[in-house]
């Protein structure tokens, strides 16, 4: 199955471009990921089982192109992290500690971290999304969430 | 509140500027197109042994070379690199859609006999993004690259045909250098490409 660029982009386009920006921290390179993410579903002739495998095809596309971006001599060039967070206005103080703690994990835990807790993947998932396994998975959502609990304290809960 | 209810709020704060408008994807679209085909121009190198040494080592300069692609003879300016360890670095243009099956220079223009080497070249390893995947392929066959490639260089080999080929990739999906390495017998042959 397929679906239009359109309604893919009015449900995904927020979801895919806070994955890319846990990756590049910059919203120039974030918003160029999810264009080229969406031009490369246009471009690719591809029959997907179900809409939760097309919205998994594209995180994964999206992950994969952020961490391709942070490797060009572009991404050098844009705004720093510290000026942009400064113009986010978080709800309470908490949230913008979580945020800042979180973009301050090593990539390999964030993103598996983000897929748990803002995707709500399953390990399962999170393992296909990324082509790991599910042990590498656990492990890294292990130690990155003792690095959230070991920063934030009792702002982050003890996760079973 | 769970956890997962304090991380979606905090980043709840991330929006992009704006929606994305199907006209921006279009323009995007045909905008790379454009810049694929005006990259079409490869540049070739490859290092190869030369039993004549020379004394000036470190130089480089360009000389018309007269080099057959697939079997043509064609002078071309070739540009040539002393790297004074008695090889000889060797790197020429050569448009993409004329990729050569070999190539053998077979004069200098200085006197010099280069015959004694011939470098096979059937066709010029490229990276390719499939699906969020950097496949690297050369000849007829393909290796996955994704994960040794997200630091920027991936390193490792592949058997085709019953050889043994040594790459090592460098750069990113869109600007890498791959060079490629046969060992065939106690002679080897090192391609290196850029795109």
């Amino acid at each position: 199955m397929r679906q239009p660029v359109q309604m893919l982009i009015e449900r995904y386009q927020n979801s895919l471009f806070v994955a890319a920006f846990q990756i590049c921290k910059n919203r120039e390179d974030a918003e160029d990921v999810v264009q080229d993410t969406f031009i490369q579903y246009i471009a690719t002739k591809k029959e997907y089982e179900s809409e939760e495998h097309i919205r998994a095809w594209l995180l994964r596309v999206a992950i994969n192109k952020a961490k391709n971006v942070n490797l060009s001599f572009w991404h050098r060039n844009r705004q720093p992290l510290e000026d942009y967070i400064e113009t986010l206005t978080f709800e309470t103080k908490e949230d913008g500690e979580l945020f800042e703690t979180v973009l301050r994990l090593p990539e390999k835990y964030r993103i598996v971290i983000h897929l748990f807790y803002y995707e709500e993947y399953s390990v399962q998932e999170i393992a296909g999304v990324l082509k790991l396994s599910e042990s590498n998975v656990k492990v890294r959502l292990t130690r990155g969430r003792k690095m959230l609990k070991d920063a934030l304290k009792e702002e982050w809960e003890d996760d079973k | 509140m769970t956890n997962k209810e304090k991380y979606q709020k905090a980043f709840s704060v991330l929006k992009p500027s704006g929606n994305i408008r199907m006209e921006d994807l279009n323009m995007k679209r045909f905008h790379l197109s454009k810049v694929v085909a005006a990259a079409a121009a490869a540049v070739i190198c490859f290092v190869a042994s030369n039993s004549i040494c020379y004394a000036a080592t470190g130089n480089t300069w360009v000389e018309k070379m007269v080099v057959f692609f697939n079997g043509e003879a064609v002078e071309t300016d070739v540009e040539v690199t002393d790297l004074g360890d008695g090889n000889y670095s060797y790197s020429m243009e050569v448009p993409d859609d004329e990729a050569p099956s070999e190539i053998a220079i077979v004069s200098d223009g200085s006197g010099r006999n280069v015959t004694s080497f011939a470098i096979m070249k059937e066709e010029s390893p490229y990276l390719s993004e499939e699906e969020g995947e950097v496949w690297l392929y050369y000849q007829e066959g393909k290796v996955n690259i994704t994960e040794d490639f997200a630091d920027g260089t991936a390193e490792g080999t592949m058997s085709m045909n019953g050889n043994e080929y040594q790459y090592h990739v460098s750069g990113t999906v869109e600007e890498y250098d791959i060079s490629v390495e046969r060992n065939h017998g106690d002679k080897s042959c090192n391609q290196t490409w850029e795109n």
